[in-house]
């Protein structure tokens, strides 16, 4: 890969990764420096990475980077207490988006992941196990679990409103 | 077929159900006639036909098999596929009839509808330009970094005292001279001892070779051979020897055995000298010479005494050989030493310069002696250097 397509690879995919990052971890500072720290490691393989593969190796690189920093500073808790926070305290549940993030803070890391890389990204199954290291099999388990977890979350929520 | 009473049975269930014809009848009435005992079990059977009769269906199943609801929990995996695309033509098809049909599946599937996410294109990475890069150059890791960032430092720091402190260079050309000049002494005590040997040997006679080796002189004269002294009385004098700490390497130790002002072996008159504890290299191939020369006080019978206290004793050398001998090692020393310092002291390495101002440090911090051991090999190039800090 060459200087100019790691700079596309920036201009395209930046923000992808960062979406990401910051949507599982809701952290906007070490989502930025997860994001940092995968194209740092991207430059230095920019000469063994094929262009093509160029975004399964971010989001591979960028997910590999985030499960190690959740597993480093237990992000998992301050994750999910921040959401409890946020539910107790905002009642614009009429907002779709905020309920499903709401939603999708009440999932497991893994589930978080397939899920978002499946409906942001569009990866298949395939893709999604290359990333994560699952099998497609996994994949599919987990993306059935996630759905049904926010089915009924937000069903829950639809009954209360 | 004819009727008999083997198959007769045949004909009268065929009479029963009517599917007789009427020449097979007659001939069953015509055989019946002939035989009154089976015509007697054929009129009970006749007359008491046995039959079932349908009886009306008192329970109506109908009702179960009508779907009036679903249980849309069981409609969880195929609404999922269906979202997820992984359906057959066939089967979503379906689905999506059943989905028309029954509304709370219809519900449940928008339901699922909600869960797939939508992405939030304003969220974006803020300082892309921090990622670009510019072609020419590589980022290095981390530990490089550091790595380099220290062998930097300490190369400024050599370099700062190098170049503030004097004693970096001074130090080198202070050990390097006085490596020389230890050599060059060496070397002079050597010459002076091979140009005495003779001379004594001239002029004394017998009496000193008695001295010498303590023999019966008679027999040695005739032999014109010197017999080594049994026991050396004057190793008891013999004190030790310490080496220059700046011997210039070479492993050339040129010491004094007393504190006694040195003299040289000439000056004695050439009767009262003690030339003792010449050291003789057992390899001639190795650079390493150890001429040791230890002046003791005189013998009180004048008679000058010459012990050889590493002298090969095994090879009961004659005295003349042994002497020899010396002057071979002599002359050898003067061929080494000669080649040595143009090498050593003249073109002081890099790494020389460094390692004498490693070592002026460590001698400051650690306040012990310090030496320099340098060996060299056939062609006078420095084969070896060695820094050795006493009591280390």
């Amino acid at each position: 890969m060459t200087v100019t397509e790691y700079n596309t690879c920036v201009k395209n995919y930046a923000d992808a990764v960062y979406r990401f990052i910051y949507k599982n971890i809701r952290d906007e500072d070490k989502a930025h420096d997860i994001v940092q720290d995968t194209f740092e490691k991207m430059w230095l393989k920019v000469n063994d990475i094929i262009a093509e593969k160029a975004k399964s190796y971010l989001f591979t690189a960028a997910y590999n980077t985030m499960i190690d920093s959740i597993r480093k500073d237990k992000h998992k808790a301050t994750y999910e207490d921040h959401y409890d926070d946020y539910l107790t305290t905002n009642n614009s549940f009429n907002d779709y988006k905020k309920i499903i993030n709401l939603a999708l803070g009440k999932l497991n890391e893994i589930q978080r992941s397939v899920i978002m890389l499946r409906d942001y990204e569009g990866y298949s199954y395939e893709e999604i196990g290359k990333i994560t290291g699952l099998n497609e099999s996994q994949v599919k388990v987990y993306i059935y679990r996630a759905r049904l977890n926010l089915k009924e979350y937000l069903g829950a929520l639809e009954n209360v409103v | 077929m004819e009727i008999n009473i083997n198959n007769y049975e045949e004909f009268i269930v065929d009479f029963l159900d009517g599917k007789l014809d009427d020449n097979a009848v007659a001939k069953l009435f015509v055989f019946l006639d002939q035989n009154p005992a089976i015509k007697a079990e054929f009129d009970l059977f006749n007359s008491n036909q046995p039959s079932l009769i349908a009886e009306p269906m008192a329970f109506d199943f109908s009702g179960l098999l009508k779907k009036e609801k679903v249980n849309v929990a069981d409609y969880s995996d195929k609404l999922i596929a269906l979202l997820e695309n992984d359906l057959t033509p066939e089967e979503t098809k379906s689905l999506e009839t059943e989905i028309k049909t029954y509304p709370e599946l219809a519900a449940e599937f928008e339901l699922f509808k909600k869960t797939k996410l939508v992405p939030e294109n304003d969220i974006v990475f803020a300082n892309k330009p921090i990622l670009t890069k510019k072609g020419g150059f590589t980022i290095f890791p981390l530990f490089a970094r550091y790595s380099a960032v220290a062998a930097v430092f300490i190369a400024v720091v050599m370099g700062v005292y190098f170049f503030t402190n004097n004693n970096g260079e001074q130090l080198a050309d202070k050990v390097d001279t006085t490596i020389a000049k230890s050599k060059q002494d060496s070397i002079t005590d050597i010459i002076k001892t091979k140009n005495n040997i003779p001379k004594q040997l001239q002029k004394e006679n017998e009496k000193e070779m008695l001295a010498f080796g303590g023999v019966n002189a008679a027999s040695m004269q005739k032999q014109n051979k010197r017999a080594l002294p049994s026991t050396n009385k004057n190793l008891q004098n013999k004190k030790p020897i310490k080496e220059n700490p700046l011997n210039g390497g070479n492993n050339q130790s040129i010491a004094p055995s007393n504190n006694a002002p040195k003299k040289p072996v000439a000056e004695n008159g050439g009767g009262n000298y003690n030339l003792a504890n010449i050291d003789l290299p057992k390899n001639n191939n190795q650079t390493t010479i150890q001429p040791k020369v230890d002046e003791s006080p005189v013998l009180t019978n004048n008679e000058p005494v010459i012990t050889a206290n590493t002298f090969n004793k095994d090879k009961n050398l004659d005295y003349r050989d042994y002497v020899k001998e010396q002057l071979k090692i002599a002359a050898q020393s003067e061929v080494i030493t000669e080649n040595k310092p143009a090498n050593s002291n003249e073109n002081i390495s890099l790494a020389e310069s460094i390692g004498l101002n490693v070592l002026s440090l460590f001698n400051k911090v650690s306040n012990r002696d310090v030496k320099v051991k340098k060996t060299y090999n056939n062609d006078g190039e420095i084969e070896k250097v060695r820094f050795v800090a006493s009591g280390w």
